[in-house]
């Protein structure tokens, strides 16, 4: 580090610097059913260092990514880069100085202890045992990542923050039915914790929505009430925090104003939304002590009570709107409704349950969205039918005019404790009023 | 065999490794090597901003170990010799100490081959300043502005790169240099509060030639735009449709072409497995994977195992005749070996992709399709979709969809659109295929689920066939 530092000191076009040195070691285990497929280790270090030119009344930025044993070509490299800021312009802005670096919670230490016992016994085993204890679903494959970071982050006005983060992440697949008529379930969990991963409580969880998917049907078409749940939340809330970017604001891109109410057209129906951007959130996947830029973490009310309240921004858009920074946007906290979750049910109509789409990529523009339903209930009069295939369609921008939450706050589907898709503490259910579903 | 279109750095690599290979093989039963560099610059500039940067660097080594009974990796960004060194000296050791039992099976590191490749372009982007690069950004941004008061702002992502990549096992030292470029211009627009994006994406392994936006190309994209503003729902339904290249294409990849890899097969993941040799489509149907097509943005020489790149025929005439395979597949199916074995990057696992995945083309004319259609649709843009390799389900996002009526192509439009339904019944639907093949622009990727990202492409004719839509 010291070495970049002195060479990005000694050269006097650089007018601000950012480094970011990141050292990395992936453990990665492959199974397919019960047998090791692939057991890999990859070990990395980098450094990002981010150079900003001021050459009139602008000024120009650049990215370059050394490895270790690159540091032989650092000035050449940096004069490279030199040359590259000078060719773009924006209007000038400042970097973080020193400050405050709040101690947030992003490393399991449980993961510096034996890692193929980690992998093999706490992960695998688990696993596989968790699956025995299931009827009629067996286990495809699976693959567990264990990866651990060391960062730090310096600036050239001072700033220095040091940090460690873990991810677990693994990737599971579930069969279950008869052959030729078998349906799969394809999980996901994510975690900083090894803790935070229930195991037994995700394969229970999936394993009956596997055998739950023998005998789905495709929902009816038409207009009527549906209620997200579970990973289908995952993007939801994508458009609004597309819209709500300072980034958004400064291009003029934006549907939403601040100081203005985020329903665009009609009156709102449902409840008022409220979204918190949480740097805090202990082990969640968006809590680091700093940003990018080196902007502390904090807890920034975007949108309170329907009320778009202030832009989150990045240290650029920040200066450029004239507001202060809160950083990137980190986990997101949507505090629950009043509506007890199986309320959300009572309808004289069916209401439809996504509790996982195929996919679900909204339009963050626009916020329309089409996926396809992947693991759904229908609920009609007290009766539930599992549904699967068939879509939903509507726009997220507008769905929450007539939205609502669930009391029951996300202990998560995968069985997270903090954090429902590690980014999300959240109502475990919303219900739209204004979406349409295609099926039979 | 050495190149000098290669770094210096990787023909060093290319003068040691083979020893360090023959090293490893004298502990497990096969070792193989894969180095990879991939280097380039990237601009990204909008209406409000610019940036220009390299292109994150991915350069690394991965050796892949077979002991027998299953593999090990291990890989690294430092590619110091003697650092590897070191570790292979680890790698012997540790597997000198362990249980190398008797293969569970074979694997055949293919004939003796000493090969370099170098990918075709018209205009090297390292001979093209970058002074001019920026600027011609700035133009077309100015262009899309002036023809069209309700864009707000334009951005364009600009990448190119050279890949470079080498193989190594017992039998084989293969080199490629390719040449990348893409670039994604979207355009934002506004009106009486609502906003709406529309883009085109241009790439492939290709040079700066891609880099040329005609004043048709920026009309239609504007038009386009302005059609969303208007879109409407559809009624969900089973409608008559025909496909564009592009839609045909993610048809091809998302609907039909995860479910052929043969990864997913070992994993019992992939219904394919029990309809090879049988009917699964029209018989107007075949389709291929051909990762040798130059200029198309899933082209390679050879994969990330040492297999030369050829065509794979997968439908023949509605028949599924192959699957893809990677070198893991093949050798516990039995299967014949096909170029896919590939992977994201020296960080993560092989798995069996695939490269350039076309319906081909048949005899008809597109405005006999359009005009022999009373009420249906032109499914004319999609950006999206996602496998089901198991339960054959089809998800493709259509982000605009024309009316067709009366055998003509109207102004209504429809966005957006999801295609659900099972896939044999809509490749079984698909009553006649359109005489020209297209492919999809721009420089795609692809994931195993929402992971381990290739580079692709994917098209085909136009095609009609019936679908469920909402």
């Amino acid at each position: 580090m010291r070495r970049i530092i002195e060479a990005l000191h000694r050269h006097k076009a650089i007018d601000q610097w950012r480094l970011l040195n990141q050292t990395s070691t992936s453990y990665q285990l492959y199974v397919i059913g019960s047998m090791v497929d692939c057991i890999r280790k990859v070990i990395t270090n980098r450094y990002y260092i981010t150079l900003y030119c001021r050459h009139g009344s602008g000024m120009g930025h650049t990215h370059l990514t050394l490895l270790e044993h690159e540091l032989d070509s650092l000035d050449v490299r940096l004069e490279s880069a030199i040359f590259v800021a000078g060719r773009v312009s924006n209007p000038y802005y400042e970097l973080p100085g020193p400050g405050y670096s709040p101690a947030v919670e992003t490393f399991d230490p449980s993961l510096l202890g034996d890692i193929e016992d980690i992998l093999f016994v706490k992960l695998a085993d688990r696993l596989i045992d968790a699956v025995e204890r299931e009827p009629y679903v067996r286990l495809s494959s699976s693959e567990y990542f264990l990866d651990i970071q060391d960062l730090r982050l310096l600036n050239s006005r001072g700033l220095n923050a040091e940090w460690k983060q873990s991810e677990i992440f693994f990737d599971g697949v579930l069969l279950s039915g008869g052959p030729g008529e078998e349906k799969e379930i394809h999980f996901e969990p994510r975690a900083r914790r090894l803790q935070d991963l229930d195991l037994e409580v995700i394969i229970r969880n999936q394993a009956q929505f596997a055998r739950d998917a023998r005998h789905a049907v495709l929902p009816p078409s038409g207009k009527y009430p549906v209620v997200l749940s579970g990973e289908a939340l995952t993007h939801v809330f994508s458009p609004i925090v597309h819209h709500t970017s300072g980034d958004c604001q400064y291009r003029r891109t934006s549907r939403l104003k601040p100081g203005q109410p985020i329903y665009l057209s009609d009156e709102p129906l449902g409840d008022p939304l409220t979204m918190i951007s949480n740097g805090f959130m202990p082990f969640g996947l968006r809590t680091s002590p700093v940003d990018h830029d080196g902007i502390p973490a904090g807890r920034h009310e975007i949108i309170r009570e329907g009320i778009f309240m202030k832009p989150w921004c990045m240290k650029q858009s920040a200066d450029y709107l004239g507001v202060e920074p809160t950083g990137e946007i980190a986990n997101l906290e949507i505090p629950v409704g009043n509506h007890a979750g199986m309320t959300l049910y009572d309808d004289d109509q069916s209401v439809l349950q996504v509790h996982e789409f195929s996919a679900l990529m909204p339009d963050v523009v626009s916020g329309g969205f089409a996926a396809e339903i992947k693991v759904g209930y229908l609920h009609r009069k007290g009766e539930v039918t599992p549904v699967r295939g068939g879509a939903v369609s509507g726009n997220l921008l507008e769905g929450f005019n007539h939205a609502y939450f669930s009391t029951e706050g996300r202990k998560g589907q995968y069985g997270l404790s903090l954090t429902s898709f590690g980014t999300y503490s959240g109502p475990e259910s919303i219900r739209f009023d204004t979406f349409q579903v295609s099926g039979s | 065999m050495s190149n000098s279109s290669m770094p210096s750095e990787l023909q060093t690599i290319r003068v040691f490794l083979p020893e360090m290979i023959h090293r490893l093989e004298s502990v497990v039963p096969y070792a193989s090597a894969l180095v990879t560099q991939e280097s380039g610059t990237s601009l990204r500039l909008d209406s409000h901003r610019e940036l220009v940067a390299e292109r994150q660097p991915r350069r690394g080594i991965v050796f892949t170990l077979f002991n027998g009974r299953f593999f090990q990796e291990w890989a690294t960004d430092n590619l110091d010799q003697r650092y590897l060194d070191q570790k292979i000296i680890e790698m012997c050791r540790m597997f000198q100490s362990s249980d190398v039992t008797e293969p569970r099976f074979f694997i055949n590191p293919g004939e003796i081959m000493d090969r370099h490749y170098t990918s075709c372009y018209e205009i090297d982007p390292d001979d093209v300043k970058l002074t001019d690069m920026v600027e011609e950004c700035r133009h077309l941004i100015k262009r899309l502005h002036e023809l069209d008061n309700r864009v707000v702002n334009t951005s364009i992502n600009y990448h190119d790169s050279k890949e470079y990549k080498m193989f190594f096992n017992r039998s084989r030292v293969l080199s490629s240099a390719l040449t990348t470029c893409s670039v994604h211009l979207v355009t934002v627009g506004a009106d009486k509060g609502s906003v709406r994006m529309n883009f085109i994406s241009k790439g492939g392994v290709t040079g700066f030639e891609i880099m040329t936006f005609s004043d048709e190309e920026l009309h239609e994209m504007l038009d386009d735009l302005n059609r969303l503003f208007m879109s409407k729902s559809l009624d969900p339904g089973i409608y008559e449709v025909i496909s564009t290249p592009q839609v045909s294409g993610i048809l091809a990849h998302e609907a039909f072409g995860h479910g052929v890899e043969a990864d997913m097969i070992v994993k019992e993941r992939a219904r394919a497995s029990q309809y090879l040799g049988r009917k699964v489509a029209s018989p107007l149907v075949s389709m291929i994977d051909d990762p040798s097509i130059p200029g198309l943005n899933g082209h390679y020489f050879f994969d990330d195992e040492g297999e030369i790149a050829v065509p794979t025929m997968i439908i023949e005439n509605g028949v599924l005749r192959r699957v893809l395979t990677d070198l893991r597949s093949a050798s516990v199916l039995n299967l014949p070996r096909s170029s896919n074995g590939r992977r994201e990057s020296f960080e993560r696992k092989v798995y069996s992709r695939m490269s350039n995945t076309y319906f081909c083309p048949g005899s008809t004319p597109v405005e006999d399709m359009v005009g022999s259609i009373d009420r249906g649709l032109l499914l004319k843009k999609s950006s999206s979709g996602m496998e089901d390799p198991k339960g054959w389900g089809i998800q493709v996002g259509i982000d605009l969809a024309q009316e067709i009526r009366n055998g003509r192509i109207t102004d209504e439009v429809y966005a957006p659109l999801t295609m659900t339904g099972y896939i044999p019944d809509m490749l079984n639907s698909i009553t006649q295929v359109g005489d020209s093949l297209g492919f999809m622009d721009g420089g795609g990727s692809c994931g195993k689920g929402h992971k381990e990202m290739v580079r692709v492409s994917a098209g085909g004719p136009h095609l009609r066939f019936k679908v469920r839509l909402g």
